[in-house]
Formats: structure tokens, sequence, C-alpha cells
């Protein structure tokens, strides 16, 4: 909201510069976000927060003002009903509230033979400067009160009418009204609408209608001076899709024992800008009175809240200058104005005395305690724990959207997945659905990285998939990471590093190893199966992690429809982890373990054996006949190709050999080998190779 | 025979000098000392000598034999070591040649400020909780005093699931969770991922992260919000960053706060940064409002507590001097690397 200096000095008095009355405001509450300076004014652009509404005009600025440099303040000129240079109005028009709830006060004055015309420049001037097109005499003063006052008012074409008769009311299924802006506005019951004794003619608190607009020959008016429902304005105008300087404010509370002055205010303006007749009186309906708050406030809650001391008789007096009537009882009792609907109890009390102290005066101070509990949880920790093994693997951190669209999610081939969570109210296309699975959204980093020219992408996310339970309220909200792998991750374009491998499964495979070592997961217990499903892996390059059961991460190539769809140039590697799974397994404490005090001998086998035979399946066959004197099996060659059957292939493994208690003979090991041995021809097939 | 053995002392002296390798060396090593060399064949002519010169005579020449040998081993030293040195001089590399590593991943910039903001807090002896994302009307409104209707939410703009359930639009909502299942003192801040209906551009996403922060005991005051918040801003931006605290509005909290940090790049003369006004605005916060208190069941007359919460990319935007918001979430490497 503008509020121009001059404007403001008309009630005020303001000896500082600018900047100093800029931050007195900013300091009392009031944000400043601007000093414009034009022409010959200089404006504060003001930030209203939504439980000041009293602030929302010039005379509710200078109220703060006088509150926070302790003067007191000028109210605007205003016609008295009282006085008026016309006849009576009673009898001249009828005002009927059917809704008090909604309408707990309807003022309103007339003006007769009056001029419409333009307004004077600085009327004009002043209107354009709160952002307010000039329109004509009437309608500006009207629009001059509301910036001054805060109050919202409405200039009905008397004659336009019907029976000269105003109903406050809800408008009736199938009714509707045309704006003033020129829309046909569809009304329902749950609107209240001021009508005539025949048709609504303005809606309430929001806008009013063409029909009864004042215009060029306009002779008579009324001036409407209301308090609505703030409930009852924000959800018509919520339903309408439409917010007005009017419903704004209605919507942040209007003083209803300002309506009658600021009636009056409009019509001296109107005559002085409009000519005309003032008629004596106003018609005042006002079924619901709001009598002023009383709160009480207990002095020693101020030190107890505040960490401040502050005199009994200095609050109080802090309390007066906000124009609160204050008594003392045992407590300080305050009663609040009805402009400041946002003072209910105690607490507000408190802060209107912390910000006449001023936020700056209030001493710095530490809160006492410890807690047993701070710091990270357990899963917190092991969070850190992964994602520290990633970085260590040379993966990149990155943070993608939990938010995506159905299209993205076909895009990756998984759209035969779980129905994901839906927007109700998305605002573009491209986030409609919370993402079941992390791997879209990784890819598509993966994507954005080669659109610009990085095509060695090694990354990974810890994140969340929103898992829709049936019948519950609240989704699954699992955690997860993703691993995606393009490229080659070295930092070396020449010499014999360069040639070092890119991604490929067995990388992935690596890291997936790396992390569920550090976890703790026991070697034996993790079970690799293959993955055939396709979706968005290669169906013959995918597994599936299963530890005790329990499927814990998904990992493959991707497929190349998937690679294609995302625009990636090369072989791209993904996994997914199901990352509350995976903690549940976690063991990382760590046990010593005493070093070998005897040697190892160490035999090399190779074998001729049959595709079909998985590699893990060979070395557990070494590793259960060779029981606890076999301490490592490392896989060191796999050949297919010239000299070996189109369904066969070779594997070479190392074994080493220990005894934790002596030096294995010779004799001993070579027993032992031939054991090994006899059993991947029995069991497995296998055609050693003797040499 | 004497005058034999001092020649050969000085012929092997210079021609073993002159030796430029240690092949060349032991050839003359063979020619002075092997079994057909020159002082072999003196020493077998010592028996044709007369006794009385023998002693002499063959001191001398063993002598002799002892001298060329020091003079081989000296040569030998000598050459070898210049050997050496030649052989580690052609094996010399290019040391301007690029190192060659695996990559380093490393944080995303969020993560780095997330992480140093729980940390602080942490030392500070908070707890960290999360909770949901998707959310009820409840937790992420009524409870934290926003009935419906209430002209707040329209700084809330929300995604909706249902009418009752909804996208969180601030990790407010845990603090509620928090308080609902213990007793005070509770000293806990919530980080995490938080949802506007803002459409993106530069300074607004739909997505963004916050930490929320709040302390419930007996005996907390506005005076221990300030400490903890003052102290928060120096670890966070730097020792000589001064807070000011300037009153505002929040439904769950009264009084309210906004807390400007004194600006840490031009220190508070006015900067771009700061827009020229010396100050920066980081972080909201107050004292906890009686009626989320009493909400979730808490003796207002016992506890009282304070609250604040701030924004990890507007943090993160003035620490790293970001000017684009969605460079957060694009996650292209020649972003993300500049935080290695």
């Amino acid at each position: 909201m503008r509020v121009p200096l001059s404007w403001l000095r008309e009630f005020v008095q303001i000896d500082m510069p600018v900047e100093e009355l800029a931050h007195l405001l900013n300091m009392g509450g009031l944000g400043v976000e601007d000093i414009r300076r034009e022409d010959d004014e200089v404006a504060l652009v003001l930030e209203v927060t939504s439980n000041r509404g009293d602030c929302l005009s010039i005379v509710g600025v200078a109220r703060e003002v006088a509150a926070l440099t302790g003067q007191s303040m000028l109210h605007p000129a205003a016609a008295p009903s009282s006085e008026g240079n016309g006849s009576d109005v009673s009898g001249r028009a009828s005002v009927e509230i059917c809704e008090p709830d909604l309408c707990p006060r309807y003022v309103a004055r007339i003006v007769e033979d009056v001029r419409v015309a333009a307004s004077p420049g600085w009327m004009q001037k002043r209107l354009v400067s709160g952002g307010i097109r000039p329109i004509n005499n009437i309608v500006d003063a009207t629009n001059y009160v509301l910036l001054e006052m805060g109050q919202p008012l409405h200039a009905f074409d008397f004659a336009a009418l019907t029976d000269a008769a105003i109903v406050v009311r809800r408008a009736a299924a199938g009714e509707s009204v045309i704006t003033i802006d020129g829309l046909d506005r569809p009304l329902t019951d749950e609107m209240l609408v001021i009508a005539d004794a025949e048709r609504p003619v303005a809606i309430a608190g929001v806008m009013g209608g063409l029909e009864t607009e004042v215009m060029e020959g306009t002779n008579t008016v009324l001036i409407e001076a209301a308090h609505f429902n703030p409930i009852s304005v924000r959800r018509t105008r919520t339903a309408l899709g439409m917010s007005t300087e009017a419903s704004y404010r209605f919507e942040r509370w209007i003083d209803p024992a300002g309506c009658l002055r600021a009636a009056d205010r409009a019509v001296e303006l109107m005559a002085k800008t409009a000519g005309g007749t003032i008629l004596r009186g106003a018609i005042d309906k006002y079924p619901i009175k709001t009598a002023p708050t009383k709160v009480a406030l207990r002095p020693a809650q101020v030190k107890r809240h505040l960490g401040i001391e502050v005199a009994p008789d200095d609050v109080q007096k802090m309390l007066r200058r906000l124009e609160f009537t204050v008594t003392v009882e045992d407590d300080i009792v305050c009663e609040v104005p009805t402009f400041r609907n946002d003072i209910t109890r105690e607490a507000d009390l408190i802060e209107e005395i912390a910000r006449l102290y001023g936020y700056d005066n209030i001493p710095v101070t530490l809160p006492s305690g410890v807690s047993p509990q701070a710091g990270e949880d357990d899963i917190k920790r092991l969070e850190r724990r992964a994602k520290s093994v990633l970085m260590r693997c040379g993966l990149q951190e990155v943070w993608t959207f939990s938010l995506t669209r159905p299209e993205m999610i076909a895009k990756a081939n998984m759209a035969d997945g779980m129905e994901p969570l839906r927007l109700r109210n998305p605002l573009t296309e491209d986030y409609t659905v919370l993402r079941t699975s992390m791997l879209p959204s990784i890819l598509e980093a993966l994507s954005n990285n080669v659109r610009v020219g990085n095509h060695d992408v090694h990354v990974f996310e810890s994140g969340k998939v929103y898992v829709p339970i049936a019948n519950a309220q609240l989704p699954d909200e699992k955690r997860a990471f993703a691993i995606a792998m393009m490229g080659t991750n070295r930092s070396c374009a020449w010499g014999t590093a360069k040639d070092a491998s890119g991604a490929d499964f067995f990388v992935m495979k690596g890291v997936m190893d790396h992390l569920l070592r550090d976890f703790g997961v026991v070697a034996e217990t993790i079970s690799w199966q293959p993955l055939t499903d396709g979706g968005v892996f290669h169906p013959g390059r995918a597994a599936t992690v299963v530890v005790a059961d329990v499927q814990i991460a998904a990992l493959g190539e991707v497929h190349p429809h998937v690679a294609d769809e995302f625009g990636l140039p090369e072989k791209a590697y993904l996994a997914e982890l199901d990352f509350d799974a995976l903690a549940r397994l976690a063991r990382p404490e760590r046990r010593y373990a005493s070093l070998p005090r005897f040697p190892a001998s160490n035999r090399d086998i190779a074998m001729i054996i049959s595709q079909d035979v998985p590699a893990a399946s060979v070395e557990k066959t070494i590793r259960a006949r060779g029981g606890d004197l076999v301490v490592g099996v490392v896989l060191f060659d796999v050949y297919t190709g010239k000299g070996i059957d189109d369904d066969k292939r070779s594997l070479a493994f190392s074994i080493r050999f220990r005894s934790p208690e002596r030096t294995l003979t010779d004799d001993e090991v070579d027993a032992s080998l031939a054991g090994i041995k006899a059993a991947l021809r029995k069991e497995l097939g296998a055609i050693l190779r003797e040499g | 025979m004497e005058s034999q053995l001092s020649e050969l002392q000085e012929d092997a002296r210079s021609r073993i000098a002159a030796a430029t390798t240690t092949d060349e060396v032991e050839e003359l090593r063979r020619l002075f000392l092997g079994k057909k060399g020159p002082i072999t064949q003196i020493l077998r002519q010592m028996g044709s000598l007369p006794a009385g010169q023998r002693p002499a005579m063959g001191r001398l020449a063993n002598e002799t034999r002892d001298l060329v040998k020091r003079i081989i081993a000296q040569q030998n030293e000598k050459l070898s070591s210049q050997e050496q040195e030649t052989a580690l001089r052609e094996e010399h590399i290019d040391v301007t040649l690029p190192g060659c590593a695996q990559n380093l991943g490393n944080r995303h910039p969020l993560s780095i400020v997330m992480d140093e903001v729980c940390e602080i807090f942490t030392s500070l002896g908070f707890e960290i909780v999360e909770g949901p994302e998707v959310e009820t009307d409840w937790y992420n409104f009524v409870a934290l005093n926003i009935p419906p209707d209430h002209p707040a939410r329209d700084d809330h703009a929300s995604f909706y699931i249902t009418d009752d359930v909804l996208l969180r639009t601030e990790t407010s909502a845990v603090q509620i969770r928090t308080m609902e299942n213990r007793e005070p003192p509770v000293r806990v801040i919530a980080p995490g991922r938080v949802y506007r209906r803002d459409a993106v551009d530069r300074t607004h996403s739909h997505t963004f992260h916050q930490v929320e922060g709040l302390l419930v005991d007996e005996q907390v005051t506005f005076a221990d919000l300030k400490g903890t918040l003052d102290t928060f801003a120096k670890r966070m931006f730097g020792h000589d960053v001064r807070t000011t605290f300037r009153p505002h509005y929040f439904p769950f909290t009264e009084p309210s706060a906004e807390v400007d940090i004194s600006c840490f790049l031009c220190g508070g003369d006015g900067c771009g940064v700061c827009k020229g006004t010396g100050w920066i605005e980081v972080l909201g916060s107050g004292m906890v409002h009686p009626a989320v208190l009493q909400n979730v069941g808490y003796d207002t007359e016992r506890y009282n507590g304070f609250a604040f919460g701030m924004g990890v990319e507007r943090l993160a935007m003035l620490k790293f001097g970001i000017d684009d918001m969605r460079l957060f979430y694009e996650n292209d490497l020649r972003f993300l690397r500049q935080f290695a």
C-alpha cells in the first residue's frame, strides 16, 4: 500500500526525515518496502500484514505513527449526519438487512442534485498514487475515502434502485448480476448481495453492479458504508475468482464503528467536488453491535514471555498510546477499540508491549537446559552414511523434484507401476503427480546434462517416493536412493587412465557392494537375482538385490528405448534403493578381527562350464566344499569365444587357503583343492583345466 | 722392479681415471689385477729376487695392488653414481601434464546449507525431526492457528490432493506432530521439502526447502529467541554479523519477528546483495502462539516457547551468490561441481 507523506501529514505530525520514519515503522511492525520519490511527492510503500486491516488506510497508518511517536492525531473532516443542507433522509429510502450475521451494519446517506464530472486534480492524483483509476467525482470520492479511512464505500445511482430500496440478502439460486467490470456473475445462495426491491444490484463487499452505476447524468446518489462479515466476503470473492480493493479490506476486518463517519466524510467530499445537496441524517441499520473487547494483562507475563522488566505504569502508558482504554484492577484491563480486531488475548497485548518497547531493546540471552535427544536420529545418521559412501564412490549428489507428470513416468517405461497421487489443482501440466519412483526424475537429470553437453554423468539422489495406501488419508513416504551413471568418471583424457572403463553394470554393482558392505550387510546373505521384466531396465542386464527375502534394490542398464526417449547418447545405468529396507538391515558397528598369524597358500583353478551356471554358484560351491580353510575366492578371468563351445565359458578363480592355527602343508592344500574340483565337476558339470 | 712398480702405479692411475664407464673400469681391473696382469706377474717373479730384497719388494707389490684396487673402487663409485644420475635424468616426466583421478562426488549446495544449519542447531542442543510432506489441513493450517478462510492462507497457495490433504506449505506442521507426541522440554528443528502453488522462475519454485525450529520449555523468553538466532546468524554468516528483529505477523507466533542480518558482504554499508540497505532478511520467528500450544494440550501457564523458520534456497543463494533458483533443480554438473 502506498502512503503519500503529504496525505499522512494531514493527520499526524512528522518531524523527522522520511528514512527515519521508515525505520520507525519497520521497527514498529509496518514493513516499509520502498520509499518512492515522484515529482514533488514522497510516498512510503507499505507491506501490511493480514492481521492489521486497520492499517490499510492513511488514517490507520497515521494512528500507528502517533502511537509509535507518542503524539495524538487528527481525523478527516466530515459532514456529520445531524447536519446537511437538504431535507431529512428518512422516508426517502429503505434499508433492510436480512442477514445481520453477514452484515451487522449498513449505513446509507443520500446526496441529490450532484453534477457528475471529473474530480479535481488533487483528488485524482491521490487516487492514482494509491493505484486506483479516477472515474468521476462521485466514484472518486468513495475511493478517496477508501484509501483515506479504509472503509470501502459504494455509490448507487439512486434513481436506478427500484422502490428506493436496499435489501441486504443472500442471492437466490439462479440470480446473477452484471458487475461494473461488465462481467455477468452467476450467484449462489452462499453469496451476500445488495438488492433493490427486485434484483441484486451489487455483490456485498466485492463489487457494485453495472445497472446502478453512477455515471454522467446521475442526479442523486446513495452512499453505502457497511460492515460485512470477513469470511463471507472472502468466500464470495474466492468463488468468483476475483479480489478487489474493497474485498481485500473487508476480508481483513474494517471497523464497524467507523461506517457512519466514513459515509459522512464521503458526502462532505461529494458536496465539495460535485455540488449537490446532502440530505440530513443517515439511515443507519446496526442490528449487531460489535462491543469493544476487554483483554486482561497480568504484568508478570510481560517478563515471563519477553525477558524484560517494564514498570506497570509504563505498560499502561504504552497501551494508552494505542488508544486502548486501560483500567487497573488486579490485572491491567484493556478495552480494545473495534478497529483492532486482532487483539483478543493476553499474548496480543504482550506483543503490543514488545513492539512499542522496541524489539532491539530486548536483551539477548540463551535458553537453558540440555536435551538428551539432541542431534540426529538413527535413520538420519544412516542416510548421511549412505550419502558419504556414494560420494566416496565418486557420485555427485543431485536434488530433483518430487512432483512430476505421468508422461515422464511413461517415458521411463514405468507407467505400469502403481497409480501415483495426483494433485487436484496443479499449476502446470509439468507437475501433476507425486513420484512413486526416483528413476524418472534422475533420468531427467541425465537428460538435462546431456542437453548442455555433459556426457559423463555419475550422480545420486537421496529422496522420497510417495506410495498411496488404500483407505489411508496419507501416503507412505518412503526414503529412497537413486543412482545414475553414464560415461566415464575420471578427470583424465590422456595416458593409461584414459582407457579406464566407463560406466557399466558391474561398476554400478561395485557401488552397491560398497554400500552394502558399509552398512554391515553380510555378503553371504545378499542374493543378486536377474530382473527380466524390462520396464526401465534392459531385460538381460538388470538385477534385484535381495537380502533375507527382502528386495532392497533394483539396478541395471537403461532400456535402449528409454535411453532414446531421454536422449541419452550412451549406455546409462540406474539403481533405485529402498532405503527404509536397507536401514532395517544395517549393522554398521565394527568389531576388530585379529590379523592372520600364519601364511596363506594360493591356488588358481580354471574350468569350462555351462553359461547357465551363475558365477555366484561356482564361488558358493568352492566355499562350501573348501570349508573354513578357504579364506578368499577371487574370480580373475571370464572367457568365451574361440576354443570354447558357444554354450560354455571359461572361468578362472584364485583360491586362498589359510588356517588360523598353523601353516598349512602343500599336501593339505592340495587335498582340499582336489575336493573342490571334484565338487565342481560333480555338482556343476565343470571341466577343470589341468596344468 | 721397483721402478717397474711405480710406473705401473702411474699407468693404472691415469688409465683408470680416464675410464668413462663402469664396463671400462672392469676391463682395466682385469688388465691390471687379473691372473695374467702385471702385478700377478711381478709377484710371481718374487722367487727370482735375492732373499733380502723379497720382503720389501713383496710389500711394495702388495701395496701397489691395494692401491690399484682402491683407485678402481673410487672410479667405480664415481661412475656408477654418474650413470644412475643419467638414467634417472632420462626417466624424467612432464610434471605439468594433467593429473588423473576418479572424480569426487560432492554434496548438492542445498545439502551443504541444510547440513550446516542442522549442525549449528544440533550443537546448540536441538534434535532433528522430520514429518510427512503430504499433510492434512489440520497439521498444516488449523493447528497452527490458521483456520479455514483465514487471509494468511493467501500466502500459502497450496497444492491439494483432496479437500483435506495437501502438500505441506511449511515444515511447521512437524512442530505440531512432535509436540503431540511428547511433553516439554521440546527442542527440535525440522528440515524438509515444502510446496507452494508458485510458478518456477528466478526467485520462485513450487518446491523448496525449509528448516524450522521449535523450543518449548518452562520460562522461555523472547530474549532467548534473540540469543539463539543471533548465535545462529553469527555461526552461519560470520562472527561480525549483527542481527535485528522486526515485528511481523505469523498466525502461529505472538509476538512475531522477522530477523535481518547485517550484510555479510558489505558489512552493512549497502551493496547489491542487500539492495543498498545494509540488511538482509533471513528468518521468520516468534514466541509460539498460546493457541498452538493449547491445540496440542500443553499448559500455557507452565510452558511457552519460540519457533523460527528459514528458507534453505534463500540462504544458499545468499551464501554462494546464486541468482537463479532454477539452478538448484536442473542439476547441471557444471553448477554442482562448483561446490566441491
